[in-house]
């Protein structure tokens, strides 16, 4: 690929046409994409993983004439290919540097960020634990509580009384989380900012 | 949700970094196309690192865990969350126990003519309070920072090297699993001694143990800035209680 090239909005329509002849759609199809290879970077253990996201993503539309032609199947499994590429050559590149100016450093941030304390997240925590409903906040609070098998008879009996099924909340308490801890680092950001 | 017992065990295992290349390539190409996958994924993540939050990992999946898991800045910002979440949800069921008191209290002296009963009642009140305060100090630690150490045969003269342990903790107590050498033969019954840099020794109650390591809690209340070593005594099956050589060494800042 052209180092030097540049997403333009005519390929990025293309791309989205390429993802959904529906805008609205593609836009979300791209979200979810663009999300999910970020996941995929993290999980190897990238530090730039929105980087590397969207340097696939900027390989896909740099060709999408030809992709958007020729290629056939689901567009998600073209940006894996795409990004395992990526990938190789971040590789390449980053065991150079550690050998050459950096070894060791990983351990030693990671060291250091393990044993930091909560405390800034437990006081944005509490402030954010306000801006949910009474329902959620209950629910996602008593859902972390309790350890080993009392935890887990909890949320079966916690289940049982919403009429779900315990996988069914699991993944509810896992999307207030989520909600929590977005405005947990908003927080944090406020906080750092002042 | 499509989720099984298997999609979980292999995203678990993925997010631990045990998969093959091939086999891991196959999860990712799925969380990709799959929604319902990739949410899977979200969920899992959260938990292991409650697990690992919790103390509930054991050691092969903590090392991993620290090895693989938290090499993004990302996830230890993840990590902090977990630790604020859970110690908020303790504080909660504390604090709703010992509102518990004061309403049934309330019930005995709402009552007219019972005043031997309030009398008692106060008496009674007083020695659970006592019990109570007593217990509380005491009380085993629930949520917990972890610690993997391995045995060294250098002395901290020799340069051996130290983990450290940073203050404040962030949890009740520091659990923490001292890996057992492959060469000793196990013991039926081990027990363990830490030693402060000051020379004071004092025995560590065992929370867990399996083949390949032992774990001991120390309460974050009596963790102190200093220099530690760890020393392990096991009693083999003819009852003769022998050192383990080799010491595991641990500074708390």
């Amino acid at each position: 690929m052209n180092k030097e090239w540049a997403l333009t909005q005519d390929a990025f329509d293309r791309l989205l046409d390429w993802l959904n002849a529906d805008r609205n759609r593609a836009g979300i199809r791209y979200e979810e994409i663009r999300s999910r290879l970020i996941k995929v970077f993290i999980g190897r253990g990238c530090m730039a993983a929105e980087d590397l996201a969207d340097e696939t993503i900027n390989r896909v539309a740099a060709r999408i004439g030809d992709v958007a032609r020729d290629y056939e199947g689901d567009p998600a499994s073209y940006f894996y290919g795409v990004c395992q590429n990526v990938h190789f050559e971040y590789v390449r590149k980053k065991d150079v540097l550690d050998t050459r100016d950096f070894p060791g450093s990983n351990s030693v941030t990671l060291r250091t960020n393990l044993s930091d304390d909560c405390e800034p997240e437990y006081q944005c925590l509490e402030r954010c634990l306000g801006h949910l409903s009474n329902k959620n906040r209950d629910l996602v609070l008593r859902y972390y509580q309790g350890e080993k098998q009392a935890k887990i008879d909890e949320r079966k009996l916690q289940a049982l009384e919403l009429g779900i099924a315990v996988n069914a909340l699991r993944i509810r308490a896992y999307r207030i989380r989520i909600q929590l801890e977005r405005c947990v680092l908003d927080c944090l950001k406020r906080d750092g900012a002042k | 949700m499509t989720s099984t017992p298997e999609i979980q065990d292999q995203i678990r295992r993925y997010l631990l970094g045990e998969l093959d290349d091939g086999t891991r390539a196959e999860v990712e190409k799925r969380f990709l196309s799959d929604g319902e996958v990739f949410e899977e994924l979200l969920v899992a993540e959260d938990e292991i690192i409650d697990d690992y939050a919790s103390g509930r990992l054991d050691p092969e999946e903590r090392a991993d865990f620290e090895a693989h898991f938290l090499a993004t800045p990302e996830r230890q910002q993840k990590l902090r969350f977990a630790r604020a979440l859970h110690r908020h949800a303790m504080n909660l069921a504390n604090e709703r126990e010992t509102v518990k008191q004061p309403v049934i209290r309330s019930l005995w002296f709402g009552r007219p003519g019972l005043s031997w009963a309030a009398t008692t009642v106060a008496a009674l009140a007083l020695i659970v309070g006592t019990v109570w305060f007593l217990r509380s100090r005491t009380a085993p630690p629930k949520t917990f920072a972890t610690l993997t150490l391995t045995i060294n045969q250098s002395t901290r003269a020799e340069g051996a090297p130290a983990a450290m342990v940073k203050l404040p903790l962030a949890a009740d107590g520091l659990k923490i699993f001292l890996r057992l050498p492959g060469s000793v033969p196990p013991a039926s019954r081990y027990r363990v001694v830490l030693e402060a840099d000051d020379g004071e020794t004092r025995p560590l109650e065992m929370s867990d143990q399996d083949g390949e390591s032992i774990a001991v809690v120390i309460p974050a209340t009596q963790l102190k800035r200093g220099q530690y070593v760890l020393k392990i005594f096991g009693t083999g099956v003819n009852g003769v209680e022998q050192r383990i050589p080799g010491n595991y060494f641990f500074t708390v800042e």
